[in-house]
């Protein structure tokens, strides 16, 4: 038998074929290998130059596709602790010890993790030591220091740190950000919408810089400005309550009425339990001039927040616009109650103030804030008692009840040994 | 010579495939990852609000202020805080209101770059009122002086008053008598951070005790740090500190009277809180056993930002009315005239020109000697931001004419004025005035360089006209002063306290000593 000789034309169409499926094969492989390589690079640029909001986003592809890639967990648990996403670093710090076991750099980051929450767990003075030696880690230490120092209202701490910080690496974007920020608590907005500029210009995608700029844009009369930031924030993270209840306190400055209830009614869409929207909500529809409107959404506020004084105050706003009399006087009632709890805010904070090493006074004024809805007012006061008296077993069992509240189970057995 | 290189067309190929999987990777990477987001564009820029819209968005809650008040580069932060102020309280009926950034161009485009200078006009003769100087440190020598008060009262029961003062630094309430052969710091209270002492004898027992108020924070906040205490008098000479009422906003100013008409002693309050605590608030006194005071607070007025509350018979009918200064946005001096059984009535002595004025000062003294009470008012606030020298800053007599409002005299313009006295310091048997000035050198420290008055005599020199004499320039750190013959010379002297916020220790006060001689 003899084969039927090959035509030029089948020959030539079947190097086509083989040449194009070896194309496709190693594009395949290109997008499986180079990208993802891309990826991480740009993760770990992004960390370096203090965007860990833009090394999440790389990391969360990336580890979709790697789940089980230590070295992408520990940047992950980098990213997210740096974002302040503690729960999150908390589940990648597990993963990455799970995959390849605990290490140094895992050790150095679960310490951090609870140091820039103002849980010490009395390494405070070994990490100034280590920020103090210019290790390569002093940055990354300073930092977490200044977060943490921030949580307890450490005020002069934190700030020492920032500007020790900003010394070493003067573009560090997140450290511009928490001094401003300390900066405007301390009632000094020129300075503080300095650090948030200069944050932006050199993270433009940051949601957290442009959070900040535009929360004190909005405090300071630059409406506009603050509208187009909160915008792009939105255009980032889709749904940000923090950038919806802001654009729609920036509609209200604009006299966009309209514009307001847009934002607030997609942010209780959301999250129907949002106080400060709800609140927000009930405040347009009064100043709408509708009290009947308004009252819903006020008493879904104080139902779900009950401690919230300017939910009553606009409530019995509305019953009295409403004349209703009896409704009116149990709310003014339950005001008068909140204002007596201030009462008692007011002389333990003067008792605490007086009394530096009262562990007492700091005690209670933990309670005084969770019951008032203050959760980080009161994990000041938590770290505080614990400054005091390290094996305190009460705050220890607290912080372990806020740590499993807020996603981060390994933390709150931690404490939940210590209060044993 | 062997070619072991690929042959062309292969080598082609080995490139065409190495650039196709970089491509692919790079262009994957390039679509697939994120990108940076665009700024959205900047929303069109409002039309300028006019003024009949400023006017009725102001009028809700205060006076108009006008474009001059500020310069323009404040004006867009102070709308701002105003619009807060506007959104947290909807009872302001403004259904329609302009965008916030039309009103802050209305007060751009109508404001000066600069606030002008305060006049300042030389003295036409040397002052007649001659002075020794003596200075006097509060008792810790490591902390800065941070004299809220001082007052004159006769503590110790000797024929010349006691110096009492309050230091909100080292949280002291302290009396001295500097003229004594050796003066020595006596401490009345320790721990209170206070604005105002009244020497007064509370409980009825034949003693003077002490009644404070109490600020709890000397910087501005909402918490309840305010309170009123007690200090009674012990045998042996020191005090029991007793709280009144507590829990509530910063107090400013505490006085006491038997308002109420059933024979016991009761209280005005000044709770000055801060932006969302105030008021003014009559404690009636409901004690029967003075081991367990009982005062009952009743609020008279709900506007925070009270500062004073002197005491007085405005109408001489025998019964204690008070005068209310209200500061912050309201700025107005309100007679609170007593009906009886705890009743008032409030009449509008004086309401400041705009919202900005900050009225910090009072006292009652018949200035023109004519039988009734007049008011001397200062208004000098200079800690809020943005820590301006303002030339509307000034003493004024408001004149006392039978009918409310009273008529105001301007007397001297002066930067950071505050707690004015009246007594005749140059012997020509007319009252002269004197103010103090509080520029805190961190805010002000042009304070120097411009040798800006720190303590004032205006001397009366002929009925209702005063020639300005500085008797002290540049260390404008005074946030109180007192009048009174503190040696028993007949003369007035004059005390003034230092409060130096960020500064060294030392200090305290200044004792000026008359010595006038009889014209």
């Amino acid at each position: 038998m003899t084969r039927a000789p090959t035509s030029p034309t089948r020959r030539r169409l079947a190097l086509w074929v083989g040449g194009v499926l070896a194309l496709v094969g190693l594009a395949a492989v290109g997008y499986f290998l180079v990208w993802p390589a891309l990826e991480l690079s740009a993760a770990e640029d992004a960390l370096r130059r203090h965007d860990p909001a833009a090394a999440r986003a790389r990391l969360d592809h990336y580890l979709a596709r790697h789940p089980g890639d230590a070295h992408a967990l520990l940047l992950a648990a980098q990213a997210a602790r740096r974002s302040d996403q503690c729960a999150d670093a908390e589940r990648f710090l597990t993963a990455f010890e799970e995959a390849a076991g605990a290490s140094d750099a895992s050790k150095l980051e679960w310490t951090l993790l609870g140091a820039q929450q103002g849980d010490f767990a009395g390494k405070e003075d070994r990490l100034r030591a280590d920020a103090g030696r210019n290790s390569p880690d002093a940055p990354a230490v300073l930092e977490a220091l200044a977060k943490g120092y921030d949580a307890s209202f450490r005020w002069p701490d934190a700030t020492a740190a920032l500007d020790r910080l900003l010394t070493l690496e003067p573009d560090h974007a997140v450290a511009l950000t928490l001094r401003g920020t300390i900066a405007d608590r301390l009632r000094k907005p020129d300075d503080a919408e300095k650090d948030f500029r200069r944050a932006v210009e050199l993270t433009p995608d940051s949601p957290a810089t442009r959070l900040a700029l535009a929360g004190l844009l909005t405090r300071r009369g630059h409406t506009r400005e603050a509208l187009r930031n909160f915008e792009q924030v939105l255009q980032a993270r889709p749904g940000d309550p923090a950038a919806l209840l802001g654009l729609a306190r920036a509609h209200f400055d604009a006299s966009d009425l309209d514009g307001t209830q847009q934002r607030l009614d997609e942010l209780l869409a959301a999250d129907p339990d949002h106080a400060d929207a709800l609140v927000d909500r009930g405040r347009l529809d009064l100043r709408r001039e509708r009290p009947a409107d308004a009252e819903p959404f006020l008493r879904k506020a104080v139902a779900a927040a009950p401690w919230h004084r300017d939910g009553h105050r606009l409530l019995l706003l509305t019953l009295k616009e409403q004349k209703r009399t009896d409704d009116a006087a149990r709310c003014e009632a339950r005001l008068a109650e909140l204002t007596a709890e201030d009462g008692v805010g007011g002389r333990l904070k003067l008792r605490a103030r007086d009394n530096p090493g009262d562990v007492a006074v700091r005690w209670e004024l933990w309670q005084w804030s969770r019951r008032n809805g203050q959760t980080g007012d009161g994990i000041a006061w938590l770290t505080e008692v614990l400054r005091a008296e390290p094996k305190h077993p009460q705050a220890h069992a607290a912080l372990a009840d806020y740590f499993e509240t807020s996603g981060q189970p390994r933390r709150a057995a931690q404490h939940r040994d210590m209060a044993r | 010579m062997s070619d072991n290189r690929p042959s062309s067309p292969r080598r082609w190929l080995w490139l065409l495939l190495a650039a196709a999987v970089a491509a692919t990777g790079g262009i994957a990477y390039a679509v697939l990852a994120p990108g940076p987001t665009a700024l959205p564009p900047l929303p069109p820029e409002p039309a300028e609000a006019t003024a009949e819209q400023v006017n009725r968005l102001c009028v809700a809650c205060h006076a108009f202020p006008p474009p001059g008040v500020f310069p323009r580069s404040e004006w867009r932060r102070k709308v701002g805080q105003m619009y807060d102020f506007f959104h947290a309280d909807p009872s302001y009926r403004v259904p329609e209101y302009p965008p916030l950034e039309a009103v802050a161009r209305f007060y751009e485009g109508h404001a000066p770059e600069e606030l002008p200078p305060a006049p300042r006009p030389a003295a036409p003769h040397p002052c007649p009122a001659q002075f020794d100087r003596g200075r006097l440190r509060t008792p810790d020598p490591t902390r800065p002086p941070g004299v809220t008060f001082v007052g004159l009262a006769r503590l110790s029961g000797k024929d010349t008053p006691d110096v009492i003062v309050c230091d909100a630094l080292s949280n002291l309430v302290l009396a001295i008598r500097p003229f004594d052969a050796s003066p020595a710091w006596r401490t009345l209270a320790r721990g209170l951070c206070c604005a105002h002492a009244e020497v007064i004898d509370l409980d009825g027992d034949g003693t003077r005790d002490v009644l404070l108020a109490v600020l709890g924070s000397f910087y501005a906040t909402d918490d309840r740090t305010g309170s009123v205490v007690w200090l009674r008098d012990k045998p042996d000479g020191t005090f029991e500190l007793v709280t009144l009422l507590d829990g509530i906003g910063r107090v400013a100013d505490v006085r006491a009277a038997d308002f109420t008409g059933d024979g016991k002693t009761d209280l005005v309050v000044a709770e000055f809180g801060w932006h969302k605590t105030g008021g003014i608030l009559l404690l009636e006194n409901r004690t029967t056993d003075w081991a367990k005071p009982v005062f009952t607070p009743r609020t008279l007025d709900t506007r925070h930002g009270a500062t004073h509350v002197p005491v007085a018979d405005l109408n001489g009918d025998g019964k204690p009315d008070f005068l209310a200064v209200v500061s912050q946005e309201y700025e107005s001096v309100d007679a609170f005239i007593n009906e009886g059984g705890g009743r008032f009535s409030k009449y509008l002595v004086h309401s400041a020109p705009h919202p900005a004025y900050g009225l910090n000062g009072i006292e009652l003294v018949d200035l023109d000697r004519d039988g009734d009470l007049d008011v001397l008012l200062t208004n000098g606030d200079s800690l809020d931001a943005p820590y301006l020298l303002r030339p509307d800053h000034g003493i004024t007599w408001l004149e006392n004419r039978g009918a409310y409002p009273y008529t105001p005299h301007r007397l001297a313009d002066v930067y950071g004025a505050g707690s004015p006295v009246a007594a005749d310091f140059d012997s020509d048997g007319d009252l002269d005035v004197a103010c103090v000035s509080f520029l805190p050198g961190e805010f002000f420290p042009q304070r120097g360089p411009l040798r800006l008055d720190s303590v004032l005599l205006l001397e009366q020199t002929a009925p209702g006209t005063f020639a300005r004499h500085a008797l002290e320039m540049e260390t404008c750190d005074h946030l109180g002063c007192a009048a009174g013959d503190l040696n028993g010379d007949g003369k007035p002297d004059l005390v003034v306290g230092d409060y130096v916020r960020a500064g060294r220790p030392g200090g305290g006060l200044t004792l000026w000593r008359n010595r006038t001689e009889k014209r």
